[in-house]
């Protein structure tokens, strides 16, 4: 999934390591997310979007918002 | 939020090493330990006609049986951990592993069962699943979740 974490992190200077102490997970989760390898769950999105104080949909992009919403029907 | 979130926490492996893994590796080299040593003994009475040492294997095979329930355990725990990625990637191999132990050994029992295959020794299982989880290790990893 597409995010902007590893943008949001090196603008505050921060290492993987600092984020995923206070994320609660490891240096390697915090890599795959950045990489794009791991999907965070719900939980984590929210907690992620939270410490940068952005909300979700502005971390993570919601690859179902589009112009084919209609298709999800 | 702070500034900088290591300054609450400098020790970078303090949440991730606990007490969990401590236990974890304990277990794993108290069970291993014993456990190869035992195999040795089987292959030495198997192959070249060694007397057992009998009370040193009985305690032994105690050894090995609570290192590896331990072990069990302390895994079981380690996969309830906070880390969605780390168990994400454990769960995969040990699911993985343990399936394709079972099959094996099922298939085994069942050749064995109409006389194609020697007899086997279910003290093996234990080798075979660290083996299969060990040759999962290059494709199951943190660059290839």
């Amino acid at each position: 999934m597409k995010n902007k974490v590893r943008a949001l992190r090196t603008e505050r200077g921060w290492t993987q390591e600092e984020l995923g102490l206070e994320l609660g997970v490891s240096r390697q989760a915090v890599n795959a997310i950045e990489t794009e390898k791991h999907d965070p769950s719900l939980s984590l999105a929210f907690r992620i979007a939270a410490l940068f104080g952005e909300g979700v949909e502005s971390v993570f992009e919601n690859p179902y918002r589009s112009s084919k919403r209609r298709d999800l029907r | 939020m702070p500034a900088s979130p290591a300054a609450a926490q400098p020790n970078v492996l303090a949440p991730f090493f606990t007490w969990k893994h401590g236990a974890y590796l304990w277990s794993i080299a108290v069970a291993i330990g014993s456990y190869v040593t035992l195999m040795l003994d089987w292959v030495a009475h198997r192959f070249f006609q060694l007397p057992p040492v009998t009370e040193f294997v009985q305690v032994l095979t105690v050894i090995c049986c609570v290192g590896m329930a331990a072990h069990v355990v302390t895994m079981l725990l380690i996969m309830r951990s906070n880390d969605e990625f780390i168990r994400s990637l454990t769960g995969k191999r040990v699911t993985i592993a343990a399936f394709a132990t079972f099959g094996l050994l099922t298939i085994w029992g069942l050749l064995e069962n109409i006389g194609w295959a020697p007899p086997f020794t279910l003290m093996f299982a234990y080798a075979l699943f660290l083996l299969v989880h060990t040759l999962l290790v290059p494709f199951i990893n943190a660059d290839r979740p």
